[in-house]
């Protein structure tokens, strides 16, 4: 039994304080949250420091710059807007008040160096916060349910009788992926 | 022909709690309460439905570490010692309570109740309660379907999406075997839906999950009938919503029945109320009080005031309940009718663990409503969520908007300031398994058992479990250690899996603590861009 302690199982390991990663994540809370938590190693910090020693690296402020676009961005796109959230020193993680329901966010962590400008060292993933309303568009589109879809699939293959589908080693109910035909049911299904 | 249907879902789910290592472990009272005052009675309440002829439809979601844990041996064993102590203490009760005649019938009661689960446990299932499920199955009434792996909470593991991959193809493998058929629909743990997971779900043969109410409401483009006819993602796969009304009478705190004040009382209990010598060989060893599952008040108000319960009484309420539910679900399917094009589907889902264990009269309610709605009407029909599908009306397409079932509907009861620390080591260790994955694509021996000791650390240090315990206050504890313990579990095994020093002697010796899916192969978490998904062909073949 003893064999099975805890710690003995755990053979002196412990969650690790830190992995030795550049590394800055963006996580989704609701529609108007965000949170993130970084990770910077004294290797980038010391680059950094060096780079910036002259323009007063040593009283810049920790900051995250938020990014905020439409859903559906483009690589070339411009945010509609960024923002900065000012940090305290020692934090690895915060949350951000995006402020906005369905808008796609990245941020970015850096420092802001005395004389104001912002030096960015690492950016995160993004993260698109969901709607908290209906959706204003109401464009219908009603498929069928790949149930039924089969049933016209079957349709399409008639000339093959069950018993030699399954001679072939095809289950005539598993008919998936023999033919893509939404064309071919929107001729038997018209929706009204 | 009905007017419309009622889908009636319950996610039965507890994380995976096991440990030889001590003689008795509070934690793992979770699945023993769980089997005694949920799984048995509901059991009992569909095995008499099925008897008696009823027809009636229940979809059930087992999650795969509840899964696991009815069928572990170990578990099964320590079940019957903790019932037999059970019904050693409510024999003791019949004597203590011999001259007292509001008591003395409660503590008959409970022997009556005590030796019948131990008859159904023990001699009809043989230890084994998932070949109820799997009868149950097979009489065409209950559907079952699964959940991901250990619960993994697929928004914040979904990052990588190989996380995801790997929370549902262990799920749907192990539950294909348990239960001799691969699922049809998946219970996204919490409901906790991000737009683009359903694709790895379709992908491993999955028809259809359960979103939220406002998952369908709040999708795009506006689904025209609400959660009122299941939608289709573009993907194809379908999504049923949670309908608000049919929740609120069951869910609410103030108005829902299980707050009836002639229902039992949760909280009041001998191991709390009786003389602690008495009491002790029944409560922790530690000599601390805790629940024995004997209790004998009834809600009666909101004062601590307690009367004794009468089970007469609250059997009469049940009913009535039962009625008042079933005339509800009429009304709003007549409304439904004349607005809805399709035949309007009422989706009531709930936790298993809401029926018995904290609404005592729960598994007879359900039993009575099935019957009424059965015998009763002819307007509500209950439903499985494939037959529905398979009544092949046109479904609407549409994108659910991310959300889940929890507090405020998305995500914070997860990630909030008690437990967003973990996820830097989840995300992390992810990483890292995935990289073993790629790494060793081909192993044999220690090699294999380490990598597949480390797939299974990481799925039980996903269990979203450990994130909702240190938000609920309670067990926070127990909770952050298990984080921690299979964080550094995993972190040792990758280590010593890279620097070429496995221990066998450890490995062998964490399996026997962390021994749930035998068949896992670390593979699962091979990286999307290096493979194809290769178990698809298997799983669509099954």
């Amino acid at each position: 039994m003893h064999e099975l302690h805890r710690d003995n199982l755990n053979s002196g390991y412990q969650l690790p304080l830190y992995y030795g990663d550049d590394r800055l994540l963006l996580m989704l809370r609701d529609p108007y949250w965000l949170f993130s938590y970084w990770e910077l190693t004294g290797r980038t910090l010391n680059y950094f420091r060096q780079k910036f020693h002259h323009f007063g690296w040593d009283g810049s402020i920790p900051m995250i710059r938020v990014f905020r676009f439409p859903t559906h961005l483009s690589a070339l796109e411009q945010p509609e807007i960024t923002f900065d959230v000012e940090l305290e020193h020692r934090a690895d993680n915060w949350y951000l008040n995006a402020g906005m329901p369905n808008r796609t966010y990245y941020v970015e962590l850096g420092r802001k160096l005395p004389g104001g400008e912002f030096i960015p060292i690492l950016r995160s993933n993004f993260v698109t916060t969901p709607r908290d309303s209906v959706s204003d568009i109401i464009d219908e589109e009603w498929r069928l349910f790949d149930l039924q879809q089969k049933i016209y699939r079957r349709m399409a293959l008639y000339h093959l009788s069950s018993e030699e589908l399954i001679q072939k080693g095809v289950d005539p109910e598993e008919l998936k992926s023999t033919c893509t035909d939404e064309h071919f049911i929107s001729l038997f299904y018209k929706i009204d | 022909m009905p007017k419309g249907y009622l889908c009636m879902v319950l996610h039965a789910h507890l994380p995976y709690v096991r440990h030889p290592e001590h003689e008795f472990s509070l934690e793992e009272k979770w699945l023993y309460e769980g089997i005694t005052e949920t799984y048995l009675p509901l059991i009992k309440e569909i095995s008499q439905l099925i008897e008696e002829g009823v027809d009636f439809r229940l979809t059930i979601s087992l999650s795969p570490t509840l899964v696991s844990m009815l069928g572990d041996k170990f578990l099964q064993d320590r079940y019957i010692n903790h019932l037999e102590k059970l019904i050693e203490l409510a024999e003791k009760e019949i004597q203590r309570t011999k001259f007292d005649s509001a008591f003395n019938p409660l503590a008959r009661m409970y022997l009556d109740r005590f030796q019948e689960s131990y008859y159904l446990f023990k001699e009809k299932y043989q230890k084994n309660i998932l070949r109820a499920f799997k009868d149950f199955q097979e009489t065409g009434h209950v559907e079952l379907i699964t959940c991901g792996a250990t619960h993994g909470y697929f928004p914040f593991i979904g990052l990588h999406r190989e996380a995801i991959y790997a929370q549902a193809v262990a799920a749907i493998d192990l539950h294909t075997r348990t239960f001799g058929k691969a699922p049809r629909g998946f219970w996204i743990p919490e409901c906790a839906y991000n737009p683009g997971d359903e694709e790895i779900l379709k992908d491993l043969g999955i028809k259809y999950f359960f979103t939220e109410t406002h998952g369908i409401t709040y999708a795009s483009p506006r689904p025209k009938y609400g959660v009122y006819t299941p939608i289709l993602c573009p993907s194809e796969i379908a999504v049923f919503g949670r309908d608000p009304e049919s929740t609120k009478q069951v869910w609410s705190r103030t108005e829902g029945y299980p707050g009836d004040f002639y229902y039992r009382d949760f909280y009041r209990d001998i191991g709390y109320d009786l003389d602690f010598n008495y009491i002790k060989p029944y409560i922790h060893p530690d000599g601390i009080r805790i629940h024995t599952g004997l209790k004998y008040y009834r809600i009666t108000g909101k004062s601590l005031d307690k009367e004794p319960y009468q089970p007469e009484i609250a059997r009469e309420k049940t009913a009535e309940h039962a009625g008042n539910f079933m005339f509800n679900r009429e009304k709003q399917v007549e409304w439904l009718s004349g607005l809805v094009g399709p035949p309007p589907l009422i989706v009531a889902p709930y936790d298993a663990e809401l029926f018995g264990h904290w609404w005592y009269e729960g598994p007879s309610w359900i039993g009575l409503l099935l019957r009424k709605m059965a015998f009763d009407q002819d307007i509500v029909k209950t439903i499985t969520p494939s037959e529905y599908l398979e009544l092949n009306h046109p479904l609407q397409v549409s994108t659910p908007c991310a959300s889940s079932w929890g507090n405020k509907g998305y995500h914070e009861v997860w990630l909030n300031g008690t437990n967003d620390w973990t996820y830097r080591h989840l995300h992390k260790a992810t990483e890292r398994m995935i990289e073993l994955a790629d790494s060793y694509p081909r192993c044999e021996g220690y090699q294999k058992k380490a990598l597949n000791q480390a797939a299974r650390e990481l799925l039980l240090a996903q269990a979203s479990d450990w994130q909702f315990i240190m938000n609920a206050g309670t067990m926070v504890d127990y909770a952050v250690n298990r984080f921690k313990d299979h964080i550094s579990r995993f972190t040792k095994l990758y280590d010593d899996i890279k620097g070429n020093k496995i221990d066998p002697n450890w490995v062998d010796r964490l399996y026997g603590a962390d021994n749930i899916f035998p068949h896992l192969d670390y593979r699962i978490f091979r990286s999307f861009k290096e493979t194809t998904l290769v178990e698809k062909p298997e799983l669509e073949r099954i």
